[in-house]
């Protein structure tokens, strides 16, 4: 049974983003499936299973069960349906040997992964590059800046 | 067509010392080497002892030339300059059978013509080598046995030859040697195609394959058999265990291993001896490796790998006859052979390259060369010199001041001056046999990436175009494209710096209350501390910026408790830094230190307190700041390939996790395209994730223990992210390849991690990443006189962080390695802060006895070992030995009866070895205790 309280919007910045839950999404009929993901919240590592279902109100999550507590709970529900994750990366520097750290200034969509470094791989950078510096903003449409995490003169 | 008066066929000892030797008379010689380096065959890969001259059957060239080469070997060292030392043997006995043995030795010694052999009780063994075995009953004493660097006899004698206009070839293999007018018709495969050679006379010092050589001209046909034998060599810590070279009587089993110190200060142990079909594979075996440590031990029982720092195997070119055979054959005349040149050949080298030679010049009726310079000199290296040597020679040239390879003190000078001398640089591993770089505990960790781009520079050759040692054994898989300019403008930068900064350097105070040494989050962080006590810091760092580690961890999970934020590494770095501001804190770049040492009572008494010397080095001082009290927060180094004890080759494309970190994200290079990672620990799931990214494929991440032993996050978002399997309790037992690595083979281990026959599988690779332990890197610590605790690796420490030597103080990975960076700079804010009160004169609010803290159930160890009563909290930090559910955490203060006085406990969900944990108790805690034990309460 799913309770409303579980319900979460699909936020408009991740529409049209393909997801491995793209068979969830069947003309409007609802569907609904399980999934088990392991916390990576502390060494326990519990095993958290839930229910993915689509309703109305967009995807739902219910069932979750396993969590030892309320942080896994809330992990394996972002897993479940938005999987985010930072993107760290070392860009070439014009002149300098040692290529700029970089990293997206907040968690992106886990598979948009590749698509964020390959536009990283077109950056052509001079220096100065100051740490904090915008180098790519809103990448790949995420709503998110890749930002440079040090200075390179 | 060009006809030389003699082609002297390989570059190992012979064909060198043949080579310089024919330089004392006129004669026109060419060597050609198939190899891109002197020394590539069994010249690399022996005792490098320096024999007397008892084994050999008497009558024998084997005799003859031993004896003969032994006695020359103190004048070719001395023009040479090879480290060769006269250390004396021992041929030990364990039973009577063996004694007579011996004795016979000693006859046959006499024969000979060995001088003041005697034969010794096992009372005077004892008294001669403490440290062998009491089941020894005696032992052949043998005065005249030595002990040299093989490859440096055979380099320098190569310099020499050359530096006396011999010409030298590399890459070139001989495939045919023909009989044609005035002498020989050499048939010569290079880069470019085959090429014809004349010469005269010819010198086949071709090693393994001098049989083959000999049998193209000549119906004396002979045999040469290829006999493997295996070695391990020990850490530099341990080559003062043995002074004099240690065999063991030949018995009808074979001839024993030996012990030996090696010239070097290392210790090494082998060779057995495995007859083979191939030539040139020079694979250690699992059977072999164990068998030579397990034969060592009637010589040493205490004998332990725990300091090993590599293994290898050279091949012997046994012959047919049991003997040498030198000289022409019969129906060849101006062919000279140098073939079948097992033991002792080495020492017999400079004997028979003395005859050849005097025969070709005798056969050619060529003079002898006045112009001849027996003399091959090198400057100085930065580690056999004091500090005002260092003084005058970081004068003279700034790149002495740089060290590149800290474990054996190799300077950026010392690998610049062995690029441009006459025998070329043409691999990477010409440049670690010439200085020693890269040979020491780190096993090339730290130093590599750095020595490849001075190589790189001083070669103008790209890294994947660098050879490690035969043609096409790249060290790396990719490069940027502009490296070697880039290097090079930096290097311009960088020296012009050190020119126009030295003075200000050179005129710096040297007086200051706190130095602290190593720059990294707890040094940075100890510095900070210690500033805002009111002291007056300085803070030595080896690299021009500061953050240590933290520079090339690019990816995030740092500050989250020190900062309330997940950062990545750099931004850590730069947010510690920036704490840095508008204190006083004199930041010393690039400045390598090479002593901590507690002032003399005589300087004390003449300073009028209590004080410790601190010395360094940089590219514009070398000098010693006068300090009141020292942090030592000098990290920790990766545990190396050569740790390991694999059997197999020893090819390029080996990393450590931490090495590979550093060509990807401080150079921008490629280490390879098809990687396999030994060890879960957190740098080599990141690398997994970082390798990747950049393209790769990582086939595997394989675990020795049942549980991973990384964080469960890095994991998933490096390993299950994308697809990359874990294999648990399963280790490399074995490394494929004879360049560039091929593959490994895998087993599962059972419980006591030892290999499971029957579960080998063969995984093809051509990188392999080593994420196997870190090491706290304390060798400076013990110089200094202080005392380690043997299970962290690290200082034994009170609640001040002081350790047992009065003034200097440890934290951070060089106390124990830590997890969370944030736990290191919390350490370093508190031993600076200490060492600042110390140094100030402040007195600490505490009692005189101080009570141990020890380890009990579940817990590996606690740091501190030790608590004053009274004063501030102490944060115990410890590590359980395993895996707790739901555990309770009791640190509990005793009386001298076992009462229990005080107790804290704390409850976790799961308690793992690999995370950090800590209790915090009050100073009173520790009143009236006679000890404290932290323990895990299930």
């Amino acid at each position: 049974m799913s309770d409303n309280k579980n319900v979460q919007a699909v936020p408009a910045k991740w529409e049209g983003v393909n997801s491995h839950h793209d068979d969830a999404w069947v003309g409007g009929v609802t569907k609904s499936y399980d999934e088990t993901y392991t916390c990576i919240c502390c060494p326990l590592g519990c095993q958290v299973s839930l229910t993915i279902s689509q309703g109305v109100n967009g995807m739902d999550v219910s069932n979750v069960l396993g969590h030892g507590c309320v942080r896994g709970k809330n992990y394996a529900r972002q897993e479940a349906v938005h999987p985010v994750r930072m993107v760290t990366a070392a860009v070439p520097v014009q002149g300098c040997l040692c290529p700029v750290s970089v990293k997206t200034a907040d968690a992106v969509p886990k598979n948009l992964i590749r698509a964020v470094l390959a536009e990283l791989s077109d950056l052509s950078l001079v220096p100065p590059v100051r740490e904090g510096d915008v180098l790519i903003p809103d990448v790949c449409g995420t709503g998110v800046d890749v930002i440079a995490t040090k200075t390179v003169q | 067509m060009k006809q030389y008066d003699a082609v002297i066929v390989g570059a190992g000892v012979a064909g060198a010392c043949t080579a310089r030797e024919c330089a004392r008379y006129a004669l026109d010689v060419l060597v050609l080497e198939a190899g891109l380096d002197v020394a590539e065959g069994a010249t690399r890969a022996n005792s490098g002892i320096v024999h007397a001259g008892y084994d050999p059957k008497p009558g024998s060239l084997k005799a003859k030339y031993n004896v003969a080469g032994s006695k020359m070997y103190p004048q070719w060292a001395a023009e040479l300059g090879f480290p060769y030392k006269n250390n004396q043997s021992l041929v030990l006995a364990f039973t009577e059978e063996e004694m007579e043995s011996v004795q016979a030795l000693h006859d046959r010694g006499v024969e000979n013509g060995v001088e003041q052999l005697r034969v010794i009780d096992s009372a005077e063994l004892q008294r001669l080598e403490p440290n062998v075995s009491k089941e020894a009953l005696g032992a052949l004493l043998v005065p005249t046995g030595g002990i040299a660097d093989p490859y440096q006899v055979a380099w320098r004698s190569a310099e020499n030859a050359a530096q006396n206009g011999v010409a030298f070839r590399f890459g070139c293999k001989v495939l045919d040697v023909a009989p044609a007018e005035g002498g020989y018709q050499l048939t010569v495969q290079t880069e470019q195609g085959a090429e014809q050679i004349l010469a005269r006379t010819v010198v086949n010092a071709a090693g393994v394959h001098a049989d083959e050589l000999n049998n193209m001209v000549s119906e004396r046909k002979l045999s040469i058999t290829p006999r493997r034998g295996d070695y391990c060599l020990l850490d530099n810590t341990e080559g003062h265990l043995f002074q004099r070279t240690m065999f063991q009587a030949p018995t009808k089993n074979g001839k024993g291993v030996l012990v030996s110190p090696t010239v070097h200060g290392n210790l090494l142990v082998g060779p057995n001896a495995v007859a083979q079909q191939d030539k040139d594979v020079t694979a250690t075996t699992r059977d072999g490796l164990d068998g030579i440590v397990s034969a060592a031990k009637r010589t040493f029982p205490e004998l332990s790998m725990r300091q090993l720092i590599t293994n290898f195997a050279g091949i012997r070119a046994t012959g047919n006859t049991g003997d040498f055979v030198i000289g022409q054959p019969d129906d060849a005349p101006g062919f000279f052979n140098i073939a079948c040149f097992e033991s002792p050949g080495l020492t017999s080298a400079p004997a028979v390259a003395a005859d050849i030679a005097s025969q070709i010049a005798e056969l050619l009726d060529a003079p002898a060369n006045p112009d001849f310079d027996p003399v091959f000199v090198l400057p100085k290296t930065f580690h056999a010199m004091d500090e005002s040597e260092r003084a005058a020679a970081i004068d003279a040239d700034p790149r002495h001041g740089r060290v590149l390879c800290r474990c054996r003190e190799v300077s950026e000078a010392d690998v610049v001056s062995v690029v441009h001398t006459n025998i070329p640089v043409l691999c990477l591993d010409a440049i670690k046999w010439r200085t020693e770089a890269m040979m020491g505990r780190c096993h090339g960790g730290f130093c590599m990436p750095e020595i490849t781009k001075a190589i790189t520079r001083e070669l103008g050759v790209r890294p994947e175009d660098l050879p490690k040692r035969f043609a096409g054994t790249q060290i790396l898989t990719g490069s940027p494209e502009e490296y070697v300019e880039t290097v090079k403008a930096e290097t311009d930068e960088r020296e012009a710096d050190w020119a126009a900064t030295a003075q200000a350097h050179r005129q710096a105070p040297v007086d200051f209350d706190v130095a602290v040494i190593g720059g990294g989050a707890a040094g940075i962080s100890a510095a900070a501390a210690a500033a805002r006590e009111g002291a007056h810091v300085a803070l030595i760092d080896r690299e021009p910026l500061q953050g240590g580690i933290l520079k090339q961890c690019i990816h995030n999970g740092f500050g989250l408790h020190r900062f309330g934020k997940e950062l990545t590494g750099p931004e850590y770095a730069t947010a510690e830094l920036a704490k840095l501001e508008g204190l006083d804190v004199t930041v010393i770049p690039q400045a390598t230190v090479t002593e901590v040492a507690a002032a003399s009572d005589a300087e004390q008494a003449k300073a009028g307190m209590q004080h410790v010397n601190v010395s360094f080095v940089s590219p514009q001082v070398a000098t010693t700041l006068r300090v009141h009290s020292a942090v030592m927060a000098t990290g920790s180094r990766e545990r190396g390939a050569g740790a390991l004890n694999t059997a197999g080759t020893r090819p390029a494309g080996v990393f450590s996790a931490g090495s590979a970190q550093n060509y990807m994200n401080l150079q921008g290079c490629l280490p390879g395209k098809e990687v396999v990672i030994l060890g879960s620990g957190d740098i080599g799931l990141i690398m997994a994730r970082r390798l990747t990214f950049a393209g790769a494929k990582v086939v595997g991440v394989f675990e020795i223990n049942p549980t991973p032993s990384g964080l469960r996050r890095n994991i998933v978002q490096c390993l299950d992210d994308f697809g990359i399997p874990l294999y648990t309790s399963q280790t490399v037992t074995e490394i494929h390849g004879d360049g560039r690595i091929e593959a490994v083979t895998v087993s599962r281990v059972d419980e006591r991690y030892q290999a499971i026959p029957g579960t080998e599988r063969r995984i093809a690779c051509d990188t392999l990443l080593l994420s196997v332990g870190l090491i706290p890197e304390n060798q400076l610590a013990e110089e200094t006189g202080v005392i380690l605790d043997r299970m962290t690796g690290g200082a034994v420490v009170d609640s001040n962080y002081e350790t047992n030597v009065p003034g200097v103080f440890a934290c951070g990975n060089a106390l124990h390695i830590h997890d969370l960076v944030d736990f290191v700079s919390d350490e370093g804010d508190k031993a600076g802060l200490c060492a600042a009160r110390h140094a100030l004169g402040v007195e600490f609010s505490h009692e005189e006895e101080r009570v141990p803290v020890q380890p009990a159930e579940g817990v590996r160890y606690v740091i501190p070992q030790y608590a004053y009563a009274g004063g501030k909290p102490v944060t115990l930090r410890f590590r359980t030995s395993g895996s707790f559910e739901k555990a309770r955490l009791v640190a509990q203060a005793l009386d001298a009866d076992g009462n229990v006085l005080a107790e804290k406990k704390q409850r976790v969900m799961i308690a793992v070895p690999a995370e950090m944990q800590s209790i915090e108790v009050d100073g009173d805690f520790f009143k009236g205790a006679a000890c404290v034990k932290v323990r895990v309460q299930a």
